[in-house]
């Protein structure tokens, strides 16, 4: 009897410890084509659907939780109402006989405006025109561009950071650009490029994750875990011990003890040691994006096919497969 | 999955029922009804090749095709795996027990056995030498062969009874099994040597060339007179209770090239129990055949060939070794890395215990690959292999008796090319034209009454 | 394989290559030659390589269904010569089909 008070105190103040507040409530968007769909994170049960038009890419959330962004086909911007549940506008990019592609997108912290990594195609004279990535920033209202900087070839994505008076471009090197003042300008180059340092860049988590900004990287040698701290801008790598995984994306576990990573399995990296502690093979294949639920005790993974997978993060064994509508991208984690 | 296939590399051989096809990379015989015939005719070249787009009944059979890999997914390629020198242990040595002879062949390779320079004998000290090198050498094999050459060998006893003793020893102390052969001209073959020979299970293989107009011919001693008499009263000594088979080796210059059968039939009659007939090496530009040369040696070897089928039928081996040789290989269809064994698991000693690539090529500094002593020289062994690989490499890449063949005899080819100063490839007619009858013969010998052949083939195979 | 044997292996090694075919099924081909691990295929629309696994887990040396990786190719073009291109081309491809291993029977392109 009195073993079992003790078993059931220690349970209470662990759960205080580990546990989010009472209230907080994940919600999960998964990025499908066509389609938003969204989980609720209490019983892992699709709960809606945003009809939302094209092959979905990039996500940004606005700071109040009500707005989630999302690109489409590269050239379109969706505003979707998390309340509402429905894409309330949609910005076009192509137009005045130019093509748009957009790779990197995140908002200013005001949400007003955005800031886009873009590049343009045309024709002249039967000719093709490229030009290079611009940094663009653009109001989300009118879909105006208010300014932009042209960017080494090899931009693809970006990030805020410091409240919104930098921008981080990510290619072959990692570009610091300051927008504070009237022009925005290229200020520092942090080296990836001469460190071999190989960077997929279509998934990265932050407001999930810390507030860190993160994927994983490849040199010929390694696997190792690129940050970058929104709020400071401070940038972290750590490069892992033991022959690589092959993952496509890389999200901590909220303690930051931990960091999981998927392509064709999930793979729990120790941070204390920056070791990986477990590899196992993805019940349903193949998955791109990953996420935690914020009480760390499951990860989601979806995207690549049509499935979402559901892990208990202490036993790594499948807690449910759901079967989404279509294939998908990433999945998003809101918590309210 | 509709792959889109190609056709293996292949050679027909036409018969009146249809067909045998010839899987040119894996050395596979298959042979084709009329039918299968008719569809290889239709679709042999329409590449690439959908099989699930062709109408039936053509399909089932480029199944059929494609199940016996003569039809193949596009862009297959294969290569030949790489021997290294070095990492193949030594399994047979040649040792020259005597750089002399007591005869002057008109054909001799070896410079009249000196091999060049001056008669030299193999001191028992080297033989010895010689013998644990084979052995120690020899990796894991179970078992090793030591041959005993020359020159004549038989001048030189003293040498042969200190190799056979120390292998013996030296097998023994490692767990190993020791071959001996010995060729030898029979003039010096005496009741005692016989002897010795039994007793260490020498395999013994005595060079006639036939009857003695042509053997007297070609194999005459230092005044000119004839071998002949003198190396068959050798031969009888060896056949009188042989307890097992004695073997005649011919050597056939292509003047004489169009006197096969007869020459075939003169040693059985002698009562050898296998003859190999060899075309003399081209080591002088005489000894460089003319294509009716050829031509008639090939028919001598058709002739042969023909009269090995009609034995088979009547319930007969006919005992001619480079038929029985060459049907075992294509029986097992083993692809070849190599032309030979020659500096991969075989080796040639001198009498001073240098190692040379084979037999043939001794004396010959450039062909030198460490000695007994010091044990041999990967390095050595490569670099020569490479350079008498080199002018053949386009040829035999395009080849379809490449499998078998891997570009002829190393000494034959180094001859006509380095010292003849021959264009390559001069060989390479003959050896397809040998190769392709080999090739007929083995479809023959399926019909049922003759199909009792092939499982002795494949005994003679693992020999 | 037909039932009449229109073609017969003579010599030992094309028996044994006949008996290596016994084995093997029509749906499924063996793509794996080379270096162990690596096909040597992999260029069909299903095949988009990306999936091949070098690692010595599940499943070795084959193909992840690259399903799971076609719309993820397909719109980025990451994959040009092997999945409709979603940049140019076929900006509306996913509408076809947007559930791969479900529907792909419906998918249409050049």
């Amino acid at each position: 009897m009195k073993n079992r008070w003790k078993a059931l105190i220690a349970m209470t103040v662990l759960a205080a410890l580990a546990g989010p507040p009472a209230e907080a409530k994940d919600m999960f968007y998964y990025i499908g084509y066509g389609v938003i769909q969204v989980i609720d994170g209490d019983t892992d049960e699709i709960v809606a659907d945003i009809p939302a038009e094209g092959w979905l890419r990039e996500t940004a959330l606005t700071r109040d939780k009500r707005y989630l962004y999302v690109t489409a086909k590269r050239h379109l911007i969706h505003k979707v109402d998390l309340e509402a549940r429905k894409v309330v506008d949609t910005l076009d990019l192509n137009g005045d006989g130019w093509d748009r592609f957009v790779y990197g997108f995140d908002l200013a912290p005001d949400g007003k405006t955005a800031y886009l990594s873009v590049r343009g195609r045309t024709t002249e004279g039967g000719e093709v025109v490229v030009t290079p990535p611009r940094l663009t920033q653009m109001d989300l209202k009118t879909g105006k561009t208010l300014r932009t900087l042209e960017l080494p070839w090899d931009v693809a994505t970006l990030t805020t950071v410091k409240d919104g008076s930098m921008v981080y471009a990510i290619g072959k090197d990692l570009y610091k650009i300051d927008v504070s003042g009237k022009e925005m300008k290229i200020v520092e180059t942090y080296p990836m490029y001469e460190k071999q340092m190989n960077f997929l860049p279509f998934w990265n988590y932050s407001w999930e994750n810390g507030g860190i900004f993160m994927a994983n990287y490849y040199t010929p040698e390694l696997m190792g875990l690129l940050g970058i701290n929104k709020e400071t801008g401070e940038i972290t790598d750590t490069p892992l011990n033991g022959i690589p995984v092959f993952a496509y994306s890389v999200i901590y576990s909220p303690d930051k003890k931990k960091a999981y990573g998927v392509m064709d399995e999930l793979n729990v990296i120790d941070l204390t040691t920056n070791t990986y502690e477990a590899i196992v093979v993805n019940h349903e294949g193949t998955a791109y994006g990953i996420n935690v639920s914020t009480d760390g005790l499951k990860v989601y993974l979806a995207g690549g096919g049509s499935t979402l997978t559901i892990y208990d993060t202490k036993t790594l064994k499948p807690l449910k497969v759901l079967q989404m509508a279509t294939d998908g991208m990433d999945l998003r984690r809101v918590t309210f | 999955m509709n792959t889109a296939l190609t056709w293996a590399d292949h050679r027909i051989v036409d018969r009146e029922d249809g067909a045998v096809v010839y899987g040119v990379e894996d050395v596979s015989l298959f042979s084709l009804d009329r039918e299968a015939r008719d569809v290889l005719a239709r679709w042999r070249l329409v590449e690439p090749l959908v099989v699930e787009n062709t109408p039936e009944p053509d399909r089932s059979v480029l199944e059929d095709f494609r199940t016996a890999r003569l039809l193949v997914p596009a862009g297959t390629t294969s290569r030949v795996p790489r021997v290294e020198p070095g990492t193949v242990p030594l399994s047979t040595l040649v040792l020259e027990v005597a750089q002399a002879c007591n005869l002057r062949c008109t054909y001799c390779y070896a410079d009249g056995g000196t091999y060049g320079g001056p008669t030299r004998l193999l001191s028992p000290e080297t033989a010895r030498r010689a013998a644990r090198f084979l052995v120690d050498a020899s990796g894991d094999l179970p078992e090793v062969t030591l041959v005993l050459f020359g020159g004549e060998p038989l001048l030189n006893l003293p040498a042969i009874r200190a190799a056979v003793d120390e292998a013996e020893a030296r097998a023994t102390d490692a767990g190993k099994t020791v071959r001996f052969s010995l060729t030898t001209n029979g003039t010096l073959l005496s009741r005692e040597n016989v002897a010795f020979l039994r007793e260490h299970r020498v395999s013994v293989s005595v060079s006639l060339d036939g009857p003695p107009a042509i053997h007297d011919a070609n194999r005459p001693g230092p005044d000119g007179r004839g071998s002949y008499s003198r190396a068959v009263a050798g031969l009888a000594l060896l056949l009188d209770g042989a307890p097992g088979p004695v073997a005649a080796r011919v050597t056939l210059p292509p003047a004489q090239w169009d006197r096969v059968p007869e020459v075939f039939d003169h040693l059985a009659g002698l009562g050898v129990h296998e003859v190999g007939i060899a075309p003399a090496s081209p080591t002088t530009p005489d000894l460089l055949p003319t294509p009716q040369q050829e031509d008639r040696l090939l028919a001598g070897f058709s002739e042969m060939a023909r009269r090995f089928c009609a034995a088979a039928r009547a319930g007969q081996v006919l005992p001619f070794s480079n038929l029985l040789d060459l049907l075992a290989r294509i029986h097992v269809g083993a692809t070849r890395v190599a032309p030979c064994g020659a500096g991969l698991g075989y080796l040639a000693a001198d009498t001073e215990g240098r190692l040379f690539l084979c037999h043939r090529l001794v004396g010959n500094d450039g062909f030198h690959a460490g000695d007994v002593g010091q044990g041999a020289r990967p390095d050595r062994i490569r670099t020569c292999l490479a350079a008498l690989a080199a002018p053949r490499k386009e040829t035999c890449t395009a080849c379809w008796a490449r499998s078998l063949c891997r570009g002829g005899c190393h000494y034959d080819n180094h001859q006509r090319e380095n010292v003849l100063g021959l264009s390559p490839g001069g060989n390479c007619g003959f050896i397809r034209r040998w190769i392709q009858l080999g090739l007929e013969v083995y479809g023959d010998l399926q019909r049922e009454e003759t199909r009792w052949l092939l499982s002795r083939l494949g005994t003679r195979a693992a020999c | 394989m037909s039932n009449k044997k229109t073609i017969q292996a003579l010599n030992e090694k094309a028996k044994a290559i006949e008996a290596l075919a016994d084995g093997e099924t029509e749906t499924v081909r063996a793509l794996q030659d080379g270096p162990p691990g690596m096909p040597a295929g992999c260029t069909t629309v299903f095949d988009t390589g990306w999936e091949t696994n070098p690692r010595p887990t599940y499943p070795v040396g084959n193909c992840q269904a690259s399903a799971r990786d076609f719309h993820g190719c397909a719109g980025d073009c990451w994959w040009p010569a092997q999945t409709p291109d979603g940049l140019t081309n076929h900006p509306d491809m996913d509408q076809q089909c947007p559930n791969v291993a479900r529907d792909w029977r419906k998918m249409k392109y050049d």
